[in-house]
Parts: structure tokens; sequence; C-alpha cells
């Protein structure tokens, strides 16, 4: 015949039962974290270049030639980006911008200054989003 | 960009095509590019807390697609 468990087997029998349910807590957080993906300095840093390149820009062709050709940079690196859906249709909205700016034809003063003030805001707003991801 | 930033840009906008220095296709595009750049239909929440503005920026995206079109 056997002996009855001691009290300190039967807390230990019982804390067993319970240590699935308390992984449950960490894998939700650790799953969480995953969709959210990591900082990406490369695509914080093609941001920060469009936003650099729209404040210091004299709207001429060539200028926003290069706006243009950082922005489609960007949006090529990021595509492809595993969790990161909000970041590339951020990115899609900005190029979209700029897309307008260098493919309209003879802009005027105003409105090349107006446009790039737009980007410049929608970089710092990318930048904002990005700059905050966990590293 | 808030809501009341997009408003006073939007505005500007308005006053510079009646004034002449910017184009109907000019404005139709910033403004097109303001919605663009404030989310304006991801951020529904955010335009339903101040209903005149909205209402007022909805008015000012139809205002230039007509003109725009003429």
């Amino acid at each position: 015949m056997s002996k009855p468990p001691k009290r300190d087997e039967r807390r230990k029998a019982r804390e067993n039962k319970r240590y699935p349910f308390k992984l449950i807590p960490v894998l939700f957080l650790s799953g969480c974290s995953l969709m959210i993906g990591n900082y990406d300095p490369l695509e914080y840093g093609l941001v920060n270049r469009i936003r650099t390149e729209a404040q210091i820009s004299d709207c001429s062709k060539q200028s926003t030639y290069v706006i243009y050709v950082s922005a489609l940079e960007l949006k090529n690196y990021s595509q492809y980006l595993p969790n990161n859906d909000q970041e590339i249709a951020l990115v899609d909205d900005l190029y979209k911008i700029v897309d307008q700016l260098y493919t309209f034809k003879s802009p005027s003063a105003a409105y090349c200054k107006a446009k790039l003030n737009i980007i410049e805001t929608t970089a710092e707003r990318i930048q904002q989003t990005t700059g905050n991801k966990p590293r | 960009m808030n809501i009341n930033e997009l408003w006073g840009e939007a505005k500007g906008y308005k006053s510079q095509l009646d004034s002449g220095a910017l184009t109907p296709a000019e404005f139709k595009d910033l403004i097109s590019s303001l919605g663009i750049a404030s989310n304006i239909k991801e951020n529904a929440d955010e335009f339903d807390k101040n209903i005149q503005i909205r209402g007022y920026l909805i008015d000012l995206l139809n205002f230039a697609e007509t003109i725009s079109s003429l």
C-alpha cells in the first residue's frame, strides 16, 4: 500500500498541471512582437533622406528627380520586408505624392512649395512610426 | 498632420487658388495629396470628432474635383 503524497508533492503536481496555461500569455506576447517587425535602420534612413531632400529642394527639375529616385528606392526596399504592412502603405502614399510632383507638367512655385511641405510632413510621420519599432 | 493643421493647409490652398497663384489642376492635386497625407478614410474616427471641419473638407474635395474638370 503506497503512502499518500506529501503536501509539497501535491503542490508541485498542481503547479505542473497549470504550467501550460502559464505559457499562453508568454506565447501570445512573443507572437505579437513578431507581427510588428523590428526597427530597420536602412528604412528609417531612406525616409530621413527624402525628408531632408524635400527641405532643401529648390523646386528645380533636378531636385525633384533626386527626391523621386529616393522615394522609389524606399518603396522598392520596403515592399518585401516581413511584418511591415503599415509602413508599406505609408511608403506607397509617400511615393504617390512624390511621383505627382515629379510628373506634374510646368508646376508653379506655389504648387511646388506646398507639395514639398506635404512630402516633408508625410516623411516625418513615417519616421515617427518606423522609429518607434522595437530594436 | 492633425485635423486642424489639415484644415489650415486646405484654406491656404483655397486662398492661393483665389489669388491665381495656383491653377485649378494644382489645387486639386494638393487637396488630393492632403487626403493621402492624412489618411482621411483610415482616420475617420478623428474626423468624426470634428464633424464640421470634416464636412468643409469634403466640400473642398468636391469643389476641387468640379473646378479641375471645367
